[in-house]
């Protein structure tokens, strides 16, 4: 399966569009490509490998502070069949040996993004898994804990967060 | 089907003051240009925190408008203002801030209350968590989303 990380909101129906509409919003907030690409990250539809995909976003460059997420899971099967093309790239997470989970989807044209908004929303009318800033908060102390993850390796902000424990996210 | 009214009243605009004016619109157009990624900062949130810098009541006064304004005619901008709002330190929204989520909290549109719910969650503290464990809403991801924010601020509470 792989992960993606979305704003579960703005996939949900609208009264002003018809039941089975995708919301432009949907489409241009969480599918907003850079180079043609998409970012998304390999893993088990197991609540355990959910967490791993969570715990490697929560711990992305750009992120400064913990703040609850959502994402969804999609089959391969689904993109071979819409032809859309993968790539495995290092990803942007401070957990190394999360790094090599991470996929883009390449070469996306307006046919593949349609094609890749429909299968989302097939699939968040389903399932989509979402954790807290509190739940993010522990499985990054855990990653702590356990070595798996270097607090100096975050981004600034939210290893000052990290650190002051018990404060507001 | 429902239409929604796809502008801010111009009249609304036209009412305020020249500074506050020149803030709503450039609020706005940074909400539109971006869209907030959880976790990540937004350039809206460097206006705001401006704003709160040069006079605090002033800037809570403005947001109040703004989002009196958007609310009604552009909810996904409006949860957006929410979301920002809700990463300002607690100490400067306090009972405003209290006042803006419990307001949201009744909105029709799910993704406003998703946003009053993560600035609760933001907060953290009594306050939030009594606003919290009062809120019942409609949808079940979000009761759901509650559920979990209780606990989570529960174990943190004092």
């Amino acid at each position: 399966m792989l992960a993606r990380k979305i704003s579960f909101g703005k996939w949900r129906a609208k009264p002003y569009l018809a039941a089975d509409a995708i919301r432009a919003d949907a489409v241009t907030g969480c599918l907003r490509t850079r180079d043609d690409t998409l970012s998304f990250w390999s893993c088990e539809d197991t609540p355990d490998d959910l967490d791993q995909v969570f715990l490697a976003l929560a711990t992305g460059s750009s992120v400064s502070r913990f703040e609850t997420m959502d994402i969804v899971l999609i089959a391969e099967a689904d993109l071979d069949d819409a032809g859309v093309v993968t790539e495995a790239n290092e990803g942007d997470t401070a957990v190394e040996d999360l790094k090599a989970r991470h996929i883009d989807l390449v070469y996306l044209d307006l046919d593949k993004l349609a094609a890749l908004a429909r299968i989302i929303a097939a699939r968040v009318r389903v399932l989509h898994a979402r954790r807290t800033a509190g739940q993010l908060r522990r499985l990054v102390e855990d990653a702590v804990v356990v070595g798996r993850l270097r607090p100096e390796l975050l981004n600034p902000e939210l290893g000052d967060r990290l650190r002051a424990r018990g404060t507001p996210d | 089907m429902d239409r929604p009214l796809r502008t801010i009243q111009q009249q609304d605009i036209d009412s305020l003051d020249s500074e506050a004016r020149r803030f709503r619109r450039q609020l706005v157009a940074a909400l539109e240009e971006d869209p907030i990624e959880d976790g990540v900062s937004h350039p809206a949130e460097r206006l705001i925190e401006q704003a709160f810098c040069d006079d605090a009541d002033r800037a809570r006064g403005w947001l109040s408008d703004a989002l009196s304004a958007i609310s009604p005619v552009r909810p996904g901008t409006a949860a957006s203002l929410l979301r920002c709002i809700g990463r300002i330190d607690y100490a400067q929204t306090g009972a405003w801030g209290l006042g803006v989520a419990a307001d949201a909290l009744r909105h029709g549109d799910p993704e406003v209350r998703d946003a009053a719910i993560r600035a609760l969650e933001s907060w953290g503290g009594n306050d939030c968590l009594v606003m919290l464990r009062g809120h019942h809403d409609p949808e079940a991801w979000l009761r759901s989303y509650v559920e979990q924010v209780t606990l989570d601020l529960s174990a943190a509470t004092p």
